[in-house]
């Protein structure tokens, strides 16, 4: 298979308590991706840390707060401000998630599920047009953990999110661990998820961990991603190839050392799958 | 029902402040049977337990990011009162900003006309401060004046001297000694005894990005109002000195402005 996507190896969430590894020249892994609205300050240490990790690595502007599907106007303001981060940081490539967050001018800051609708197809498609002009680049969109499903939906997640991707130009970020998380709260089969989605679609995975809350799982980025996480992984990569994967750890946040081993466990498990 | 229907039942329903069993015992016929028909359920996760998952999150997201905000504030008011503050705030002031570190800049407006504020005089002056600390962390890089800088200034310039500080500089008026309180905070000690009395702090954002609070004497703190008001060097003069003019000399002036440009509180000279 051969694809145009970038290859940045295997990378982590750049947080708080590892920012002075982007200020001491000490970025040890493959790449990086950080919170986009984080740094949409003018100056200060958040500044600083972008750009010291951008003289080390490629970086990820990962977006939290875009609300693709939400059915009020974009936020034109929100967005130019991230066209001037990415003018001046020239990221990799820009993501955030199919989801919507926000309403009457408020913000949920939280990834709230859509309908898998018609309706909501065709408005996120044109939104996704909309964001696309701005940043005058691809979005990227990754599939978020979910709780609640609509009885509105007339098809499965993973064919919104292709059908997405494949009318809107847009590149998919597929979270390994929120289909995990997903197929538990919606009793599906995860390799399903993966079937569905084409391979020319996928520009990135991310890999977390989950807290299992009996009969639901949860999504809370906390711990050591799972054995559970690690299996659809390699299936992930067995289907789309050489994927560029990045550490989510946003709980408890571990030791660098560690973060850093969980990328080099990814890229081994790749490496694996990969020489098959 | 419109997409636009469902994401409005949606936000109601996690924004009720007592739950979303809650909210539907209390909503119309109408809502319940929209609600029924718009989310799907489970035999072992009902509708209302899982958007209730959503309400959780919302809650406590932004409850997390108030109390990382204003460390202290939280610090000193913990327990049930302050959480109740805490949803008080949530459902009257939901988030208007991307960045959800914006969430909590009303707090300590809040804070002063809500119950919890009236029964702690000052809390909110410590919010305030908590706030304007948190703030400071990003706002514009600008280039510091240095106490070389001052040497083209003549002498006969001097009284006429406007010394611009930096964007990241707050003054606030605070009833509570926030910097003895800070410091206990930070090393996890008791919360010591209480003092109102008028006082000001000074936050502001040093060149290594490293943002500082200190709490100063009016006679100081008049002045460095002065100098934040674009008032002149005689201005802040006058102003040290107070309405008996004994408090604070020129030299004292002087003085704290050496202090000033070391701390990279100042960033333009303006002069004729």
């Amino acid at each position: 298979m051969k694809h145009d996507r970038p290859s940045l190896g295997h990378g982590v969430g750049l947080r708080v308590p590892h920012y002075e590894k982007a200020l001491d020249g000490s970025l040890d892994v493959d790449w990086v991706e950080v919170i986009t609205e984080n740094f949409l300050g003018d100056g200060g240490r958040p500044r600083a840390v972008l750009d010291g990790a951008r003289a080390q690595v490629p970086v990820v502007l990962h977006g939290v707060s875009l609300g693709i599907g939400s059915v009020e106007p974009l936020d034109m303001d929100y967005l130019g401000r991230v066209r001037a981060l990415s003018d001046r940081v020239e990221p990799a490539w820009i993501s955030d998630h199919l989801c919507w967050g926000r309403i009457d001018g408020h913000h949920a800051h939280d990834l709230l599920p859509l309908p898998y609708s018609q309706e909501a197809l065709d408005l996120v498609v044109e939104r996704v047009g909309q964001v696309q002009d701005v940043l005058a680049r691809p979005l990227v969109l990754e599939n978020v953990s979910s709780y609640v499903a609509y009885a509105h939906s007339v098809m499965p997640e993973w064919e919104f999110l292709a059908e997405i991707a494949s009318r809107s130009g847009a590149r998919v970020l597929l979270d390994v661990n929120n289909i995990v998380v997903s197929a538990k709260n919606f009793e599906f089969e995860p390799e399903h998820y993966l079937r569905g989605i084409p391979t020319d679609l996928v520009w990135q995975f991310h890999l977390a961990n989950h807290t299992d809350r009996g009969h639901y799982k949860f999504d809370s980025h906390k711990g050591a991603v799972s054995q559970e996480v690690w299996a659809l992984y390699r299936l992930a990569v067995q289907r789309f190839g050489d994927v560029s994967s990045l550490i989510e750890w946003d709980e408890d946040v571990p030791a660098w050392d560690i973060l850093r081993g969980e990328a080099r466990k990814a890229a081994q498990i790749a490496a694996q799958e990969l020489s098959r | 029902m419109t997409l636009e229907q469902m994401q409005a039942l949606f936000w109601t329903a996690i924004r009720w402040p007592t739950g979303v069993e809650d909210f539907l015992d209390q909503a119309s016929v109408e809502t319940r049977r929209a609600f029924a028909e718009t989310f799907a359920q489970t035999p072992a996760f009902p509708r209302a337990a899982r958007v209730q998952v959503y309400a959780e999150a919302y809650f406590w997201r932004l409850y997390e990011v108030a109390v990382d905000q204003h460390p202290v504030t939280a610090w000193l008011a913990t327990g049930p009162p302050f959480h109740d503050f805490i949803t008080d705030f949530v459902l009257a002031s939901p988030s208007r900003t991307p960045d959800i570190r914006g969430f909590a800049a009303g707090l300590a407006e809040a804070l002063r006309s809500h119950a919890l504020g009236r029964a702690h005089p000052g809390l909110a002056d410590v919010a305030a401060v908590d706030w304007a600390i948190s703030d400071a962390v990003d706002r514009p890089d600008e280039v510091r004046l240095s106490a070389a800088d001052l040497q083209s200034l003549p002498p006969q310039s001097w009284p006429g001297a406007r010394f611009g500080l930096t964007t990241t500089a707050s003054l606030i008026p605070c009833a509570l000694p926030y910097s003895e309180l800070r410091r206990a905070w930070a090393q996890e000690q008791p919360v010591p005894a209480l003092d109102p009395v008028a006082r000001t702090v000074v936050v502001w954002r040093q060149a290594d990005h490293d943002v500082y609070q200190r709490t100063l004497g009016d006679p100081e703190a008049r002045a460095l109002g002065c100098l934040h008001r674009r008032g002149t060097f005689a201005d802040a003069c006058d102003a040290a000195a107070g309405p008996h003019a004994n408090e604070a000399s020129p030299a004292d002036v002087a003085g704290w402005l050496r202090r000033w440009l070391g701390d990279d509180l100042v960033v333009s000279l303006d002069y004729s």
